[in-house]
């Protein structure tokens, strides 16, 4: 009776920080329509701060609190939706995740350059550790303060969106925001004001959980997982809800670790629950209702012929040849890595460029992929590249089959919960990679062919590459290429002509995971092993967003995404601004993300209208760059004669 | 029995009723006008008709098979297509283009045998489409992309076709033009059901009128009659010609 009591209040105590941190996350999301995946990003940001004000410079805590809390973190918050977010309002789901992934990345590289990860670091807990009894179980003065401050935010926020003129106006922004504008409030400063409030509340979450949990930018960060799954009860629009959801989740994980015996590769399934959790939810929900009148107009590159992409492929096999034999052989691993990437990459151009699914767990695929290769393809057997093509598509309909139902949004914040539940479930896990967390895996070995020195393995991967290119476009020119361009252009007019989303939509995922399969068989095959740390979720966010730097939306995209990758790493001594290129990767790919993520066909494409237009090879007239049509103007264009 | 038969049809978003018991019926082979002034339900009554939206109360029957049940690919695969009020054209593809994808899309769930590129030609051609056929939509006029719609509904082969105001945007020439069209489609057998605000245009081509007003049917009859009903001209004709 006891044991149920003291680990109910534990799942009340966490419960109460994960309804904090998740109702910031439907405040803002409701009022401005945008998922911020950064929430935990921003809560760890500003533990941290905490952490540097009271620990490291002596200042005392309610000072603190009061800057990091009441100023600092609102002031965050209303920056960030200034800056980044407003813009984004009727971007696509894929842009603005592209965004908000990049200020996660970002907010991790910052935070990781400030605070180096290698020193210990830990957070006081309010009042010590002064405790008193409650029915026999002792219960400190931090986990009563969780509970009353978990509890003070439910009535604020109920008194806020009630009785104010604030909170009425903004319930009705998430109503409809147009409506209230022309009532004289303005959105534009309510949704700012959410944003404020919304990092106030990871903040508190982050400072609360901090010392309990960990003191670790990662493991704050990805507290946004709990969160999401919290609010996902709700639906993220429901508070009330999302507050059920929060205990729910946080009394299931107490009772777990209390209650169930966990041991040898059950371990892991603690930090997995609220994935777990997730998932159970996500099934629970009715199919999402498909609505019309939502149409996002894409600028979209050309597509090569066939000519074309033959000659760019040989052009590229002939530079890798080149570079073979130039480059030592310490930089062709680096640069192997970065065309093993790129071919990653391109399942990204045909899921999210072409179909407009987002994945935050391509890396997973790569990783399931050189598992696949290691135990089957050991000594470079064709049939390991095959098997790893074959278990990562497989792995991809388990993912994307409970969350295909649903919008891209909740798709896209699956996969990454699923990549994280990969993390703890299979890649660290002793059966997979063995007792050592590595396994050796072979470079491929054709008949007759060995590509087993490093010079001849970097020239295969620019062939696989080439190859893999040309059959994603050749997928785009053909009919599978247009009913992906119709599904992304509007998913709702696809299904009245008769197309099952679902299908295809699982039909495009498992094709892109079993390209991500090879390209992680391929990578393992250029380090010759493959490792339980190699594919980890956090590095699935900044291939997407270099991808998304690249190019997302063409093949020489995702090839200059690799090379972006493999650049600073050739050349480890650059330095700008005194700052040394390799170890501020997150920072700065976070930013880039952040900056282009507006242009969703990335660098690639702007270099080749460039170029294009240098070399006059557009012809005149109608074929330039397209650009769509905002729904305005044709709502204007309505009365115009159109020309027969 | 009629093609499409919906029973008292009834919509509640939260404590708003959209649709309130609400009957309707359309021929094969005939064109029926759905009108009533904005708010009334016209569009919503298209979205439970091809299941974007489901109803609270009531049933939509096909083709003498009860359909209430079944998702929007599956009632496109019985033989509705639909156009959009607000264009739903696919924007990164051509004319061409999205004509083609419906009907490659149609050649998968269909059992006919039929050659969706000689399809899309002959639409292009009965449209009056093909000198803009390698036209990106989303740079189109308006006008030029409700064409498309038709297009691509009509490479469904559907036996019912919904139209969501497809003469706005259009000029007089093609409303001309447009209404022959739909006479000819019904003609051969189509089923045609219309959202329309251009009311000339609606009594001209309908065989019968059905009238919403607040979610509810207020009238349904031949053009004549519904232009007699004082009803019907309290709530919309009289206010139409007013705007007009």
């Amino acid at each position: 009776m006891e044991k149920l009591l003291a680990f109910t209040i534990l799942g009340i105590v966490t419960g109460a920080v994960y309804a904090v941190a998740a109702s910031g996350l439907v405040l803002t999301y409701s009022t401005s329509g945008i998922f911020n995946i950064a929430h935990g990003a921003i809560g760890m940001l500003m533990a941290f701060t905490y952490w540097e004000l009271v620990v490291h410079q002596g200042w005392p805590a309610w000072l603190a609190l009061i800057l990091v809390v009441v100023i600092l973190a609102p002031l965050l918050g209303a920056m960030i939706e200034r800056i980044l977010m407003r813009g984004l309002r009727n971007a696509s789901v894929a842009t603005s995740l592209t965004v908000t992934v990049g200020l996660m990345v970002g907010l991790i590289g910052l935070a990781q350059n400030i605070w180096n990860p290698q020193d210990p670091r830990s957070l006081p807990k309010f009042f010590g550790l002064r405790k008193f009894e409650l029915g026999g179980v002792f219960v400190t003065w931090h986990e009563t303060t969780t509970m009353l401050v978990g509890l003070a935010l439910a009535i604020f926020l109920y008194i806020m969106l009630n009785r104010t003129r604030t909170g009425i106006a903004m319930r009705a922004v998430v109503d409809d925001r147009n409506l209230v504008g022309m009532t004289g409030a303005r959105p534009d400063r309510i949704s700012m004001l959410s944003w404020g409030i919304g990092a106030a509340t990871a903040s508190v979450a982050g400072i609360l959980l901090a010392p309990v949990l960990q003191m670790d930018v990662v493991v704050l960060t990805l507290l946004v997982i709990n969160c999401y799954a919290a609010a996902m009860v709700g639906r993220l629009r429901s508070l009330p809800l999302t507050f059920a959801g929060a205990m729910a989740l946080g009394l299931t994980e107490a009772y777990v670790i209390g209650f169930v015996d966990l041991r040898g590769s059950l371990i892991g399934l603690r930090s997995a629950i609220p994935t777990i959790f997730l998932f159970v939810v996500v099934l629970a929900m009715p199919e999402a209702r498909l609505r019309a009148g939502r149409l996002v107009g894409a600028v979209t590159p050309r597509v090569p012929s066939f000519r074309r992409s033959l000659i760019g492929g040989a052009i590229l096999v002939a530079a890798a040849g080149v570079l073979s034999s130039i480059l030592s052989q310490g930089n062709l691993i680096r640069a192997g890595e970065g065309i093993a990437l790129a071919i990653i990459m391109l399942s990204l151009v045909l899921l999210t460029g072409y179909g407009g699914q987002v994945s935050l767990c391509q890396i997973s695929f790569a990783g399931v992929g050189a598992y696949a290769m290691a135990k089957v393809g050991g000594d470079g057997a064709v049939f390991g590249i095959l098997a790893a093509a074959a278990l990562a598509a497989f792995a991809g309909a388990l993912i994307a089959l409970p969350s295909l139902r649903l919008q891209g949004l909740y798709l896209a914040l699956s996969t990454m919960a699923f990549a994280v539940f990969l993390d703890q479930m299979f890649f660290q896990q002793e059966w997979v990679f063995g007792n050592l967390g590595a396994l050796p895996v072979g470079r491929l070995d054709l008949p007759g062919v060995s590509f087993d020195g490093v010079r001849a393995y970097f020239v295969l991967l620019a062939i696989v590459f080439a190859l893999f290119g040309m059959l994603v476009l050749r997928i785009r020119r053909g009919q599978f290429g247009r009913v992906l361009a119709a599904m992304r252009d509007s998913p709702v007019a696809c299904a009245t002509l008769g197309l099952s989303l679902t299908r295809t939509k699982l039909a495009v995922f498992m094709i892109a995971a079993a390209m991500a399969g090879v390209g992680g068989a391929l990578f393992g095959g250029l380090k010759t092993s493959a490792g339980s740390t190699d594919f980890l979720m956090l590095q699935s966010l900044p291939l997407l967003l270099l991808a998304v730097i690249g190019g997302i939306t063409s093949v020489s995209g995702a090839l200059l995404g690799g090379i972006l990758f493999a650049l600073p790493s050739l050349t480890p001594n650059t330095q700008i601004f005194g700052l040394e290129m390799a170890k501020l990767q997150f920072l700065w790919v976070g930013i880039a993300a952040v900056t282009i993520g507006r242009n969703p066909n990335g660098v690639a494409f702007i270099i080749s209208e460039r170029v294009r237009k240098l070399l006059a090879l557009a012809p005149r007239g109608s074929a330039g760059i397209h650009k769509p049509m905002d729904p305005r103007e044709q709502m204007e264009e309505v009365s115009e004669v159109a020309p027969a | 029995m009629p093609l499409l038969k919906v029973d008292s049809v009834t919509v509640e978003f939260g404590g708003l009723t959209a649709l309130s018991e609400v009957d309707l019926e359309v021929e094969a082979g005939g064109i029926t006008g759905l009108i009533g002034p904005n708010g009334a339900g016209k569009t919503t009554m298209f979205n439970v008709i091809c299941g974007l939206q489901p109803a609270t109360h009531g049933r939509v029957t096909f083709d003498d098979k009860d359909a209430s049940g079944y998702k929007p690919h599956e009632r496109a695969r019985l033989g509705i297509a639909r156009t959009f009020q607000r264009l739903e054209v696919f924007g990164s593809l051509s004319a061409r283009e999205n004509i083609l994808v419906a009907a490659e899309i149609r050649a998968r769930w269909s059992d006919e045998d039929v050659n969706p590129r000689e399809v899309t030609e002959e639409i292009l051609d009965r449209i009056e489409l093909r000198k803009v056929a390698d036209h990106r939509t989303d740079t189109m006029p308006t006008g030029l992309a409700r064409l498309v719609e038709l297009g691509r509904a009509l490479a469904c082969s559907p036996k019912l076709l919904l139209l969501d105001e497809p003469s706005s945007g259009l000029g007089d020439e093609e409303t001309v033009f447009f209404a022959r069209l739909l006479r000819d489609l019904a003609r051969e057998g189509l089923g045609i059901l219309m959202v329309e605000h251009d009311v000339e245009l609606v009594m001209d081509i309908c065989e019968r009128i059905h009238v919403l007003d607040f979610g509810r049917k207020i009238a349904a009859g031949t053009p004549a009659e519904i232009r007699a009903n004082e009803a019907v001209q309290a709530a919309y004709l009289g206010a139409a010609g007013d705007a007009a």
